[in-house]
């Protein structure tokens, strides 16, 4: 054995695979991590009919890097920018864009790419040391069980979004939100469309990716413009240098409990083929927050919200190569992508995978554990120079941002109607930053809802309504009550919330009710609609539109008495509930949409790019051109070479 | 001076808008052969990557494009079941360049009125079937049920499949009706190696899927074949479920109907189609039909793939598969209540 793992780390550093494989892997894997919306699950589709002229060592090593270090070139733009590079990498956001902010991505990302090396060694072991004995653990893991650690996830929404008693309630009703949204479309089990409208594109729900894009991403650009600053806005007497690098580097040793919280957390979510790993940075984030001595730094750029959450990002990979090893069957979509390339080198993907190809399992643990380490030291090199960036003036980094995100939510489905999505989605996330509802318990209830649902169909059909009396699904249960109860006791007032880092009530809202009575009657509607599905169908739906409707009419009630305090006019004439810089704002970042649909792809973005710097932001007009033609570019190349299977859409030109 | 200038200038303009009008003309004219070397072919798949169809319709369009000479494009259209994929080939330019891999339920979608369906199944220009994968009904090794006759003579048994909407719940539905078996539908699974998992694990007591993925599992051990509607070669062992005494002593002539129904529109029957956009100019439809039907199923490199994936190469012909998918959907359109009704009771 001890051989045979020698001889293929000597495969893997022979001249011919490491310069023409593994290396351009961890490259490209790197760039579409960075680039929102593309993951490297982007760069293994595109791959896959190149599969066949490699060995299954090459293609395997290929593959596998691609996916492994995508993650870690996504962390990268939810540091520098608040815009997750895939949706894996949202949980990053809320404290590493913090620290980026004030003056401290070096620091932020020096963690995040330690980490991400040391996280990849680990899931690395994990797998080599599990295998022999994983199987009979898989097998006891059942829907109940399934269902449970997802409740388990979900209760983390409690612990991403409180604060004080206000807070809590407010990121459980922004929670349930994102749990009726993810109920949107055709339910799994009846096939009955709820909350569509009639309309054939939400018949597949909402799409994850895309919303978080736009509650994120775009959501923070409108903040940019608005405020037509830099990133990092306190950046006095700051200086970039790889000794911030450094400390971040260190940090990951000194906050090891974090560290080792998120890395168990990401390997059990991989582990456990149906939970599905977006959830894992999420719990990740969420336990480590309570575990921490200092929660109350969470979100506002505590070094271990950073550290917690690429854990579980990176583990998660080892993770998941254990039931596809294991039984052949893929842990995740980047898995399943994986067997299909085995499967077109003529390999039979099975239970039997091991046995008839034992060198595959080496060739995995090798590429985990070195190809993290290399793509960490790649981003750690550039680390200070990525990090001036953050100092980019907002005319610059606005227009790119946006791009950069809309062509990553056309490039999701090739559907053109997604970028209205992470428009809307823009607004609300802006919105609910706003008034402090947290947007990360919105995402975490809208990865999680659609999932919790199904394990919960299935239980209750396959163990009928006393599923929950297994013996590991009573563990799991403690341990949802043990958070809960936790959570409720170290909340306490006169906390701002993990998510909002600028409150209603200091920036004079006297009227920030109406968002809490619009969330009130969307509750209400739902609700509604709910009661006209059939018998199942509309089992969830009320079960969580009831206590989050409860729980927004008592924030109505909250809202309403604050509001009566007197006016805090800050001497601006108010349009509704929005300053007329912060409207102009929204609206601008929304053209975006308007012009992708009027003029397509490439011409819309043009034309926007243009319009957005002369316009919005009083460039000169040859930098505004130049911009311009610089994004276009992209866009072509991207729609060309990355996603060629996207239709381009021209808008009006197709009917010329 | 200034007139000959203009003058010539005139000529030369006049000379390239005919030679450009006539360049275009021939181009659409170009034999079919000749237009397809060289050009995009876009090669929808209705699932996500990575999943079965996708992985055969990769195999596909690399020795399409091995025959043709053509660059071909694999676009994965989720959404729908299939629907939206469906419903890309249908909508995009008759010009040949667009063609995909369908699949049953799209039959069942669009008799019983389903929700987003924007094609005619009898309007693709059909290439034809490709590749089919027999079908078979598995119970875990260690389960207490070893046959078809322990499944009948149960008072219950769980039986998952993924969900109302999906070929595998059609068929569920159809076995329930035809046999009188007293399954209980487990409906949710996201694909079918969740559902194996939940099989090995004893949540559910038995699957219906095809050979392609249940295969695997079968030879390592886990999981035993009790029955077959079509025949699985590699195992001529299982048995055809329609032969067996105890399922023709409880069929009625509306069972038989169903059983033949569930072996056509398999999974088993229709396996793996191939189709193009409606109204296709003729010879480019029977170029591209001739091009898979004789040269990418013959060809050597992709028998040995296809055997090594667990299918069976299955020619037939645009024509009859058009003729079969007729038969298909008049009988769903025949037993539309009853099956309406099966699946009612399904998602109760």
């Amino acid at each position: 054995m001890l051989e045979e793992t020698i001889r293929t780390l000597g495969t893997l550093f022979s001249p011919g695979m490491f310069f023409f494989f593994f290396l351009p892997a961890i490259i490209i894997g790197i760039i579409l991590g960075v680039l929102p919306g593309v993951s490297g699950m982007t760069g293994m589709v595109l791959l896959l009919p190149y599969i066949s002229q490699m060995t299954p060592n090459q293609a395997m090593l290929t593959l596998l890097t691609l996916s492994s270090v995508s993650a870690t070139g996504g962390s990268l733009t939810s540091i520098l920018f608040g815009v997750p590079g895939d949706t894996a990498n949202a949980a990053t956001i809320l404290d590493g864009y913090a620290l980026s902010k004030k003056g401290q991505a070096a620091y932020a990302m020096g963690a995040s790419l330690t980490t991400a090396a040391l996280a990849g060694i680990l899931g690395a072991l994990l797998l080599y040391v599990t295998m022999p004995i994983i199987k009979p653990v898989i097998l006891s893991f059942s829907s109940p069980e399934f269902f449970f650690m997802i409740l388990l996830g979900v209760s983390c929404i409690a612990v991403v979004g409180a604060s004080d008693a206000g807070g809590l309630l407010r990121g459980l009703v922004s929670g349930g939100a994102g749990l009726l949204l993810s109920l949107v479309g055709t339910d799994v089990v009846t096939g009955e469309a709820r909350f569509t409208f009639g309309s054939v594109y939400l018949l597949d729900g909402i799409p994850i990716s895309v919303a978080a894009l736009g509650v994120f991403a775009m959501a923070e650009m409108i903040i940019l413009a608005r405020e037509g600053t830099i990133v990092a806005e306190s950046v006095s007497g700051v200086t970039l240098s790889f000794r911030q690098v450094f400390e971040g580097f260190c940090s990951v040793f000194k906050y090891w409990k974090s560290f080792l919280i998120g890395s168990a957390t990401g390997a059990v979510v991989g582990i456990l083929p149906g939970i599905g790993g977006n959830a894992g940075c999420w719990v990740g984030y969420g336990l480590a927050k309570q575990a921490s001595k200092k929660p109350e730094l969470f979100g506002h750029g505590a070094i271990e919200g950073v550290i917690a959450p690429e854990a579980a990002n990176h583990s998660t990979k080892g993770g998941d190569l254990v039931p596809t090893l294991a039984f052949g069957i893929p842990g995740s979509v980047s898995m399943s992508i994986i067997l299909a390339g085995l499967t077109l080198q003529g390999i039979e993907v099975g239970p039997r995978l091991l046995i008839q190809h034992p060198s595959l399992i080496y060739t995995m643990v090798w590429v985990l554990v070195v190809g993290n380490i290399f793509a960490s030291l790649i981003c750690l090199l550039s680390a200070k120079s990525l990090a001036k960036i953050t100092f980019l003036r907002a005319a610059l980094l606005v227009p790119i941002i946006l791009v950069l995100v809309a062509v990553g939510a056309i490039g999701t489905r090739g559907m053109v109607l997604d970028i209205i999505v992470v428009s809307l989605f823009s607004f609300v996330g802006y919105t609910m930053k706003l008034f402090s509802f947290s947007r990360a318990a919105l995402v975490v209830g809208l990865i999680l809802g659609a999932q919790a649902e199904r394990n919960l169909q299935l239980s209750i059909q396959s163990f009928g309504s006393l599923f929950f009396l297994r013996p590991i699904s009573l563990i799991i249960i403690a341990l949802i009550i043990i958070l809960l109860v936790h959570t409720l006791r170290s909340s306490s007032p006169d906390r701002e919330t993990t998510d909002g880092v600028e409150p209603a009530k200091q920036l004079g809202r006297p009227k920030a009710w109406v968002l809490s009575a619009v969330i009130v009657i969307a509750l209400i509607s739902a609700l509604t609609m709910s009661l006209g599905y059939g018998r199942r169908a509309m089992m969830v739906p009320l079960f969580v539109a009831i206590p989050t409707l409860l729980g927004a009419l008592f924030i109505l009630f909250l809202d309403i008495k604050e509001s009566k305090k007197g006016p805090r006019e800050r001497g601006e004439k108010m349009v509704f509930f929005f300053y007329p810089l912060e409207i102009r704002a929204i609206l601008w970042v929304l053209g975006l949409a308007v012009c992708i649909l009027a003029f397509g792809y490439i011409v819309g973005i043009a034309l926007y790019t243009f319009l957005v710097m002369k316009m919005f932001f009083q460039e000169k007009v040859g930098t505004s051109v130049i911009l311009c033609v610089i994004l276009s570019v992209f866009t072509f190349g991207m729609l060309k070479y990355v996603l060629p299977g996207t239709m381009v859409y021209h808008g009006i030109f197709e009917f010329l | 001076m200034k007139t000959m200038q203009w003058t010539r200038v005139l000529r030369y303009v006049i000379f390239l808008t005919i030679f450009l009008t006539v360049s275009s003309g021939n181009a659409q004219q170009l034999p079919a052969a000749k237009f397809f070397k060289g050009n995009a072919i876009t090669f929808i798949v209705g699932s996500r990557p990575g999943g079965s169809y996708d992985t055969v319709g990769r195999l596909l369009s690399k020795y399409i494009a091995k025959h043709t000479g053509a660059r071909v494009i694999v676009k994965n259209v989720e959404g729908g079941g299939g629907i939206q994929g469906g419903n890309a080939i249908y909508g995009s330019k008759p010009d040949g360049l667009t063609m995909g891999l369908l699949n049953a339920g799209m039959m069942q979608e669009q008799t019983l009125g389903g929700k987003g369906v924007r094609f005619d199944l009898n309007k693709y220009t059909w290439y034809g079937r490709v590749l089919t994968s027999a079908d078979c009904t598995g119970v875990s090794a260690k389960s207490n049920f070893k046959s078809v006759e322990d499944l009948l003579a149960a008072k219950s048994f769980k039986e998952g499949n993924a969900g109302a909407g999906s070929v595998a719940f059609l068929k569920s539905v159809l076995l329930k009706k035809a046999l009188g078996w007293n399954s209980k539908m487990v409906s949710g699974y996201g694909n079918t190696s969740e559902m194996l998992l939940a099989l090995i694990r004893g949540e559910i007591d038995s699957v219906a899927t095809t050979w392609d993925t249940i295969g695997p599992f079968v030879r390592s051990g886990e999981v035993l074949p009790v029955s077959t509607t079509s025949g699985i070669p590699e195992f001529p062992k299982v048995r055809i479920l329609s032969t067996i005494p105890a399922v023709q002593e409880r069929l009625s002539p509306m069972g038989k109907e169903f059983l033949n129904l569930d072996a056509q529109i398999g999974i088993a029957g229709l396996g793996r189609i191939v189709a193009g956009t409606p109204a296709i100019p003729a010879d480019r439809a029977k170029y591209l039909e001739e091009v898979i039907q004789k040269k990418v199923l013959s060809d050597p490199d992709f028998v040995k793939a296809a055997k090594q994936g667990n299918y069976t190469i299955s020619p037939l012909s645009g024509k009859e598969l058009l003729k079969a998918i007729s038969v298909c959907i008049a009988t769903i359109e025949k037993y539309r209540s009853v099956i309406a009704e099966g699946l009612k009771e399904a998602q109760q």
